[in-house]
């Protein structure tokens, strides 16, 4: 009942997004309902999971901690990326950048792209999971091409392209691991192939582990299939890109992270470590060099998304404590970071560049976005009290006790992250902002969803309330293999 | 005739076709051949649904015939069509070179990394496998729009076809819903290769620059 109320609830909003005629104060309230339902939907899913341990329809569907936790993650940045278009839409529909077909047809897109990403977290066949997964590709495209301008289609093509082969090559790993696996009426799920992972052949489940690490890795934007990332993240509407780095992401790692239990169990868990401290250690040292180097702040944001998927693939590569710090940094960096698109976003409508030298004087244009733009800096590179800090620490420490040098390296990628990062923030936020630009937020739509965004993270910084703690603890121990 | 050598036949037509979209410069003829793969594809489900007596694989091997065999190379020899874009856009290797790459594929593709797919005799590894590698070749190679759109899709061919040679068995309605979302993904890809047109006034995605600027 309460999966039909989150998967219908986007359904109905499409529905009647699709019927409605000039009236864009009635898309946006269709928006805020269903994401709303959405929201009560996930809490309610959560409550059982965490009384019950897991919630199940038949053998279709199933949330267990780790799902509950990224369920959860996912209608929270959508339902900010929802309040937080309706401001962003109205701008840029006054700037006479948008008419109202393009406002009905973002909706529309965005309600289908949470959809997607619900069914791809909570199905438990594998092949579902991909369709669900390659739909998010197919919903989000003519998002990153929304203004349609030249950049924006060729941005949008390349991002088709490249994830469609990526996508391919998941699934052709995803077909060699179902065709050693058990089915029930011809239906795989996640159970039977753990079941029969003692009968599969090693060599076999590792080609197809390497398969689905490009796929759904393309997905997540590891280096070096991170290439459609930064134009995408850069063309796309700063919410869809919130959505993109802060829900997507996490679902393409669950993806990966659920074969990561099968293929630990037919070939041992070092295969698939070394794979992860190999990807994990490549994303965070090539996107440092670029974000030090950048002239564009929303492309900047898309190499650190790449650099934080590679400090998440490197806790769980070095394993023990670094696996809980990996699914606490998950939490972190999807509210910081599309905290920091959202920001992204209001410094775009307010400069109408991204390029950063074309932003000065941020502190007095956008005083209340600027306080949240350092806000969530301080958190991305992992400045105390904030989350971040912690998270990272447990990850170095694991990685100390793994493999040192990598851990030094990785150190010191991050110190290079914060150097350019800093530098990047300070030519923006000071300085004198161009005359013709007018001061003030944009409105408050654009600006108080982010505010309850901050208190969010700043509060999951300080202190871990009790459920939270439940639910990092249970997918801790289920990756641990316990 | 045997029906094993039937689909070994059948999986050797489908690996000509991609050597033919390797070397193929016109449109048309991409198409064609992608229409000749897929045909293949139909033919290996139709003779599974006989023999297994299966109404639901007869309804997945329609379905297929539809959207692969039918609605696919309509679309794109529409755009042709509309947009005189007969003459394919160039390769990034010319031909002996693109010979020697697929050469190499082959060679590749039975070599004893691929060993531990026991259930693939070294033919069919060379044709499955080596058809897969030279459908992504196919793909990077080329500078059309619509000709990396067949490549995908071929490489999608590549992947159907492998599936059912490993023994995947899986349920109608999965296959039904993968189909679908070929079909989707074909509808958007030619939707953004007539937007790429109108854009750019090609469909060499070389002409794609402004991202750079």
């Amino acid at each position: 009942m309460l999966l039909l109320l989150l998967f219908i609830s986007p359904i109905i909003a499409i529905l009647a997004s699709i019927v409605v005629n000039k009236q864009r104060s009635m898309l946006e309230k269709i928006a805020i309902a269903s994401v709303g339902t959405q929201i009560i939907a996930i809490l309610s899913i959560i409550y059982t999971v965490l009384s019950q341990n897991a919630y199940l329809i038949s053998d279709t569907f199933s949330v267990r901690a780790f799902e509950a936790l990224i369920l959860g993650i996912t209608v929270t940045v959508g339902f900010v990326a929802t309040l937080h278009s309706v401001g962003y839409l109205r701008c840029e529909q006054a700037k006479g950048m948008i008419g109202f077909r393009r406002i009905k047809e973002y909706y529309i897109l965005m309600n289908l792209f949470l959809l997607c990403m619900y069914v791809a977290i909570t199905i438990t066949n594998p092949i579902i999971m991909w369709i669900s997964i390659e739909a998010t590709t197919l919903s989000t495209v003519f998002l990153i091409s929304f203004f349609n301008r030249k950049a924006d289609i060729e941005a949008a093509w390349k991002y088709l392209i490249i994830n469609s082969i990526g996508l391919l090559l998941g699934l052709l790993g995803t077909t060699l691991f179902l065709s050693q696996g058990s089915t029930f009426n011809g239906f795989f799920n996640w159970n039977n192939l753990i079941a029969s992972a003692t009968h599969m052949n090693p060599l076999i489940s590792k080609f197809a582990f390497v398969f689905v690490l490009i796929g759904y890795g393309t997905k997540m934007g590891l280096v070096p299939m991170h290439t459609w990332r930064p134009d995408a993240y850069n063309k796309a509407p700063s919410p869809i890109a919130a959505l993109l780095s802060g829900a997507l992401l996490n679902v393409a790692f669950l993806a990966i992270l659920r074969f990561k239990l099968i293929v630990d169990i037919v070939a041992g868990s070092s295969f698939s470590q070394n794979l992860f401290v190999f990807f994990g250690i490549l994303s965070i040292v090539i996107a440092a060099f670029i974000i030090y180097t950048q002239k564009n702040y929303k492309r900047m944001l898309a190499y650190h998304s790449t650099e934080h998927a590679g400090i998440m693939m490197l806790g769980f590569g070095f394993g023990g404590i670094g696996i809980f710090g990996a699914i606490l940094h998950m939490v972190y960096h999807s509210f910081a970071k599309s905290l920091l698109f959202f920001v992204s976003s209001n410094i775009a409508v307010k400069y109408s560049s991204s390029r950063i030298t074309d932003v000065t004087g941020m502190v007095k244009v956008l005083p209340y976005s600027s306080v949240l733009y350092i806000i969530g800096f301080l958190t991305m590179v992992g400045i105390p009290p904030f989350g971040i800090f912690f998270t990272e620490f447990y990850i170095l420490f694991a990685g100390f006790h793994h493999s040192p040098l990598i851990a030094l390296i990785a150190l010191f990628s991050l110190v290079l992250v914060f150097l350019g990062f800093f530098k990047h923030i300070i030519e923006m936020l000071f300085g004198e902002p161009p005359k013709k630009i007018q001061k003030g937020e944009n409105n408050n739509w654009t600006i108080v969803p982010i505010i309850g965004l901050a208190i969010i993270l700043f509060v999951f910084s300080v202190y871990l309330p009790t459920p939270l703690q439940k639910l990092l603890n249970e997918s801790y121990t289920m990756f641990l293999g316990n | 005739m045997n029906i094993i050598f039937q689909l070994q036949l059948f999986a050797l037509v489908i690996f000509l076709c991609i050597v033919v979209m390797n070397i193929a410069k016109k449109n048309t003829i991409l198409i064609f051949a992608y229409l000749i793969q897929s045909l293949m594809l139909v033919a290996i489900m139709g003779i599974k649904s006989y023999h297994e007596m299966s109404f639901e694989i007869g309804i997945v091997t329609i379905i297929l015939l539809i959207i692969k065999v039918i609605i696919a190379p309509q679309l794109l020899l529409r755009i042709i069509k509309q947009h005189k874009a007969n003459i394919s856009a160039t390769t990034y290797l010319n031909v002996p070179m693109t010979l020697g790459c697929l050469v190499i594929l082959s060679i590749f593709a039975q070599s004893d990394v691929f060993s531990p797919f026991t259930a693939l005799t070294p033919l069919l590894r060379v044709l499955l496998i080596g058809g897969m590698l030279m459908s992504i070749f196919f793909t990077i190679n080329r500078k059309g729009a619509i000709s990396q759109i067949i490549g995908i899709l071929s490489l999608e061919n590549c992947i159907f076809t492998f599936g059912y040679f490993l023994g995947l068995q899986q349920s109608a309605a999965l296959e039904i819903s993968m189909l679908f979302d070929v079909f989707f993904w074909i509808i958007i890809s030619s939707i953004f290769v007539r937007t790429i047109i109108k854009h750019f006034g090609s469909i060499d995605v070389t002409q794609l620059r402004e991202l750079k600027k």
